[in-house]
């Protein structure tokens, strides 16, 4: 192979060249191969990445900030754990590049009264401006969205609204427990019906200005500091920076990935699902090279026959069947990578319309990322299969008899 | 038509290699399609029986209008106990169990904390079966013999910070406007499928529900059957039953949203996937069929030269396809079967889904319509793929055909 190797490329090509057919039909298999595998890869991405961004826009923000303890226990007692000097930690995000915006939000729980039933919700406190800002995902049902003239006025959940048949105009009691453990209660007007991401979210939702909550638990403190990035690939560095920032105030971060457990594990889910999917699309890509470069190597008998009469040895057979094969891997996987990347951009383009994820209300578009991990995997998965797949064919018909293989060609 | 499937056969047979490729082509597409489509089946078949087995049952009866307003005005929709229509429905063939339940939010409260839930009174005595498939994460079942013995959720305790054998208040509104309150201890906590129900979650035995409410009767009768398949049927059943009085009944699908959803989804998302495995699969078909059939251009202008017909051609080379695709079919069904249930013996370890408290084992699940989807997809991507080939063989120059006899 040594002394042979430059020449075998420039035969190895001539003989791809000549063998238009077998070479057109193996370069197909290559590609479409690595094709379909930049395509599922790039699909199940972008299904990760959609619901991610859905869950930032409409719940959690990018970072929350929040009292030391607050995600952990705060559920049981969220007035033990409010961050008690808002505007010092907000002009402390503030100054970090990188952060879009701070909003403050303030949690409640207590009963929401429509003169005939009670139902229990879980309350926010709201900055209404900054809020539809980050919310692109509150999709108002009816009425409008609150505004940062608002007082009095409360955004119900569809489910809230539907339970308590709540409609734009009606008025509301809000019961809750004050930060000194007492009762009290506030009348709202109902302003608009939303839907988020998330059913049970909604069917338990109310959404307050800020100030009104303020008034009706009677405290200064909020309890998150929602922060929204430019850009959600950082999320993980700049929670590392503000946690370094904090010094002595007993405050802590979280990022969206940890606030949203449902994330986790749906991707957790989906990555073995999908996963099996993809080793049944990638053990497909596999045979389909494997036997297409088999079926081809073995027609040639004859030829390898007539190479070995003229004084050939074995081993020149098995690297010319080889180098070839690496040039149909290498060139199939560059064309597939190429033919996929055009598919991505073309189908991304249209979109492909999704229903609505479980737990939630509104359908997305889905599309084809083009990752390039997966674009790796893909070449090198067409490449290697076609190398390997030439390797047993190439050696059994080196070890045809020279007879036996010259009589392939009548 | 008897001939050229018999000459097809024979020439099956004589390109042994050439036939081989081309069955492992389709036997390795008709597997894999089986395989994926069985994967998804199994998981939607275990997500829904899952579901209705912890939640939902396969039948639900209420009070005419219920579903609508009964949340927000629960005392106006109580169904009477011991009714004909309850007789009539539990013995009906193909019910399992019929049993009454009694909804209830209110708060519960545990030293400072306090906390919404969501309860629902059941019959512990005809419940135990299916207490089962909420999976108690501590402490016991509901039990007949303890009214004040609750269990909770596991979200809902571990917010109230409640452990099994704690005190706790439970507090509702009544009808008339007042408040009662119970005393009730926890005595299990338990996991469902739903996360954001066990954060809400309580049950309590349908009799201690109906003493804190100050009501008899109940919401619904919750109906589960041996079958899911048979809900249909037996839903027309009971509409029959119940068509004399007011009531509405309500199948499962109609209740589980996220069932619904993530089935919806689902299907589209794996449908994409699909898709491409079903594009890799012709695409590989016809790769080799159109390559099988090239290869032999000189025996094609042999039998030209011979005084076959082209259209003799083209039947003879369809006749081989179908019967390669037919072949490679059953052997794709054997390999598909086998494999598929070698990975079931195994098992696919599939974490939590969200919303789930625990992962579970997945499996393949091939049903007859699978198999016959993939065998169709096969045999049609078999034949199609031999129509373009034959067609060019068929054209083809006899002298130019012949002369690859000699290359």
């Amino acid at each position: 192979m040594s002394f042979a190797g430059y020449p075998m490329v420039g035969l190895a090509l001539r003989n791809l060249a000549r063998q238009k057919l077998r070479s057109g039909i193996t370069l197909g298999a290559i590609v479409f191969g690595v094709a379909g595998l930049v395509l599922t890869g790039g699909f199940v991405r972008d299904m990760f990445i959609q619901l991610g961004e859905a869950l930032i826009h409409s719940q959690s923000g990018h970072l929350q900030i929040a009292r030391t303890g607050y995600f952990e226990h705060g559920a049981r007692a969220p007035e033990r754990y409010r961050i008690t000097d808002p505007e010092d930690a907000r002009s402390l995000l503030a100054a970090i590049p990188g952060v879009d915006d701070v909003m403050a939000r303030l949690d409640f729980s207590g009963l929401i009264n429509n003169g005939r039933t009670d139902w229990p919700v879980f309350g926010q406190g709201v900055e209404a401006g900054k809020e539809a800002r980050l919310g692109t995902y509150l999709r108002v049902i009816a009425g409008r969205m609150l505004t940062d003239r608002d007082r009095f006025a409360v955004t119900v959940g569809q489910g809230v609204a539907q339970v308590l048949k709540l409609r734009p105009g009606d008025q509301i009691t809000l019961l809750v427990n004050t930060a000194e453990g007492s009762l009290n209660t506030a009348e709202f007007e109902v302003v608009g019906t939303f839907a988020t991401f998330s059913r049970d979210f909604d069917a338990r939702a109310v959404r307050i200005p800020l100030a009104a909550a303020l008034d009706l638990l009677g405290t200064n403190g909020v309890n998150t500091l929602v922060v929204s990035l430019r850009d959600t690939a950082g999320t993980a560095a700049l929670a590392a920076s503000i946690s370094g920032r904090f010094g002595s105030r007993p405050l802590e971060v979280r990022t969206w990935r940890e606030l949203n457990d449902f994330y986790e594990k749906t991707v957790q889910l989906y990555q073995t699902q999908f996963g099996v999917l993809q080793a049944i699309t990638l053990a497909m890509v596999l045979l389909s090279v494997a036997n297409t470069v088999n079926m081809s190597v073995f027609e040639r008998t004859g030829e390898f026959g007539t190479m070995m009469a003229l004084g050939n040895r074995k081993r020149d057979i098995v690297g010319l069947v080889l180098t070839e094969s690496a040039l149909l891997g290498l060139i199939g996987s560059v064309v597939g990578i190429a033919l996929g990347a055009v598919l991505a951009l073309v189908i991304s383009a249209v979109g492909i319309p999704m229903p609505p994820p479980p737990n939630a209300n509104l359908g997305y578009r889905a599309f084809i990322r083009l990752v390039p991990e997966v674009i790796a995997l893909a070449a090198g998965v067409g490449f290697m299969a076609t190398v390997a797949a030439a390797l047993l064919p190439a050696i059994r018909v080196s070890r045809v008899p020279v007879a036996e293989a010259l009589r392939a060609n009548i | 038509m008897l001939t050229d499937l018999l000459l097809a056969a024979k020439n099956v047979m004589r390109h042994r290699r050439r036939s081989a490729f081309a069955l492992a082509a389709i036997g390795f597409g008709v597997a894999a399609l089986m395989l994926a489509s069985g994967f998804i089946a199994w998981n939607f078949q275990y997500y829904r029986e899952a579901m209705i087995a912890s939640q939902l049952g396969h039948l639900r009866v209420h009070r005419a209008g219920y579903t609508e307003n009964g949340v927000a005005d629960p005392y106006a929709y109580l169904l009477s106990d011991n009714t004909p229509a309850m007789a009539a429905i539990a013995s009906l063939r193909g019910v399992r169990m019929l049993s009454a339940r009694l909804s209830l939010a209110g708060l519960a409260s545990h030293g400072e904390a306090t906390l919404p839930f969501i309860a629902e009174g059941v019959n512990p005595a005809t419940e135990t079966q299916l207490t089962r498939s909420l999976t108690m994460t501590a402490g016991e079942a509901l039990s007949a013999d303890d009214g004040a013995g609750v269990i909770l959720g596991q979200g809902l305790a571990g917010n109230l910070g409640v452990r099994v054998g704690d005190p706790l208040v439970l507090l509702v509104n009544t009808g008339g406007g007042g408040i009662n309150a119970m005393d009730a201890r926890v005595r299990g906590i338990f996991t469902t499928i739903s996360k954001a129900y066990d954060d809400t979650a309580l049950r309590l035995p349908l009799a201690s529900a109906r003493k804190l409410m100050r009501v008899s009767g109940a919401h619904t009768w919750m109906v589960w059957l041996d079958d899911t398949a048979a809900t249909a049927d037996r839903l027309d059943d009971i509409k029959r039953i119940t068509a004399a009085g007011s009531y509405e009944v309500v199948p499962w699908w109609q209740l589980s949203d996220f069932y619904n959803k993530s089935a919806d989804l689902f299907a589209k998302q794996v449908g994409v996937m699909k898709v491409i495995i079903g594009l890799l699969i012709v695409l590989s078909i016809s790769n080799t069929m159109t390559m099988g059939v090239m290869e032999r251009t000189g025996e094609i202008g042999t039998a030209m030269a011979l005084g076959d017909t082209r259209a003799r051609l083209l039947r003879r080379f369809l006749a081989e396809a179908l019967v390669l695709g037919t072949l490679g079919a059953l052997l794709g069904i054997l390999v598909g079967y086998g494999l598929a249930t070698i990975i079931s013996i195994i098992g696919i370890p599939v974490p939590a889904p969200p919303g789930m408290g625990h992962g579970y084992t997945g499996r393949i699940l091939v049903t007859p319509v699978i198999a016959a989807g993939a065998v169709l997809l096969a045999v049609a991507t078999t034949f199609v793929a031999g129509v373009y080939p034959a067609w060019r063989a068929s054209r083809m120059v006899i002298v130019d055909a012949l002369r690859r006899n000699r290359a």
